[in-house]
């Protein structure tokens, strides 16, 4: 059984254009300067959202394909970040819920509320966590707000009421949006204040490594996802970082994510899944294997056993 | 594709990665071993690769067909070169 700690809607809802305009500004600038122009722009569309899916199906082929279970869908708040780009959050609400709705048992969906909403936003999440099933909590600091700030007080009560955990991006994301409150350590003060919460830092395992390490080693609340490792294992250099975890005694403390649409362009999860494990010659045992896959995000969603779509 | 035409598009593949290599690679055993990373591509230069073979080579070729490709060796199988 294999649990995906870290995916998202790949619909314009969820994910808008403006989002990846940032990445393509970014790969014009760092592309070799010697390039036709119409290879550039192959490449600058190859990173954009490149597989259209509002209501899940396709990640639910793949995740059949790739034998991932359940899936945590994580929905981002845009609004004040990107205003006049974005629909109404109300919308990626909706689509998520119909996401519960059309594929019972797959998803578990994290709400994800700037902060900067205030009572209204709070409201949104407990009415999300109470009649519609959502089962956690997804932070976008790059949207302009630290996850300590005391502003997310009622929404991390709301977490330690519910019995849900948090899970918050950290590290670059496209250049539109600001870098400042992407460091491991910008969760420490709401990790600190909230020991009964699980904060799970997206993409711990592989940006700003050393320090999301020492955090996930000394608070039991800090958790680290593998989001994006598909391009570590592109560099070669994904089985020496689970083999850095394994020897820092974190492997308990690490989950499985892929980050879905993201990287897309590069294959399905079914060609991502074995990579991420290193088999047959990987530094895990079946049985670390095992937490990483499936075990630690488990105890993380509070899971009962959930049933596979055919 | 004979073999002679899949050796002249190895070649020109071994051609265009020995510019990122910065010195000529030929096709041998050790070559198709070689990483990436010890070529010194990253994901970026790769899709930058990738597009550039499809001019020298003639024909699409699709993003997906590299997931987890990481030494000139894979590169070739993905592009049914070898």
């Amino acid at each position: 059984m294999i649990i995906d700690f870290h995916t998202h809607l790949a619909s314009p809802v969820v994910l808008p254009g403006v989002f990846f305009d940032g990445w393509a500004d970014n790969i014009r600038r760092l592309l070799p300067p010697n390039i036709p122009a119409a290879h550039r722009s192959r490449i600058e569309e190859s990173f954009r959202l490149s597989v259209l899916d509002p209501d899940g199906d396709k990640l639910v082929a793949e995740m059949d394909g790739a034998g991932i279970d359940v899936s945590v869908s994580l929905l981002i708040d845009y609004g004040l970040a990107f205003p006049g780009h974005v629909p109404p959050l109300e919308e990626a609400f909706a689509a998520h819920r119909a996401l519960l709705t059309r594929h019972p048992g797959r998803f578990v969906v994290f709400a994800g509320v700037d902060p900067r909403r205030g009572q209204s936003g709070v409201d949104l999440f407990e009415r999300s966590l109470v009649e519609w099933g959502f089962r956690g909590l997804k932070l976008y600091p790059p949207c302009g707000f630290s996850p300590s700030d005391r502003i997310l007080d009622p929404f991390y009560e709301l977490c330690a009421q519910h019995g849900v955990p948090v899970l918050t991006h950290t590290g670059p994301t496209s250049p539109r949006l600001s870098f400042q409150h992407t460091h491991p350590t910008d969760i420490e003060g709401a990790a600190h204040r909230f020991p009964g919460v699980d904060f799970v830092l997206g993409h711990g395992s592989i940006v700003h490594r050393d320090e999301a390490a020492l955090l996930a080693e000394f608070r039991p609340n800090v958790y680290l996802d593998t989001a994006g490792f598909q391009g570590v294992q592109r560099r070669g250099e994904w089985a020496e970082t689970l083999s850095f975890f394994k020897r820092r005694g974190l492997l308990r403390k690490l989950v499985f994510g892929t980050d879905w649409p993201i990287h897309t362009q590069y294959g399905p999860n079914e060609t991502w899944v074995p990579r991420l494990s290193c088999a047959p010659d990987g530094p895990l045992t079946p049985m670390e294997l095992g937490w990483v896959l499936e075990h630690n995000a488990r105890e993380i969603l509070k899971l009962p056993q959930p049933a596979r779509s055919s | 594709m004979t073999e002679e035409q899949k050796k002249e598009q190895v070649q020109k593949v071994l051609e265009l990665l020995s510019v990122y290599r910065g010195r000529a690679l030929a096709d041998t055993a050790e070559t198709r071993r070689l990483s990436f990373s010890e070529i010194g591509l990253s994901s970026l230069t790769l899709a930058s690769v990738v597009v550039e073979l499809e001019d020298r080579l003639d024909r699409p070729f699709d993003f997906k067909a590299f997931a987890g490709v990481e030494n000139v060796g894979g590169l070739l199988r993905a592009i049914g070169l070898a």
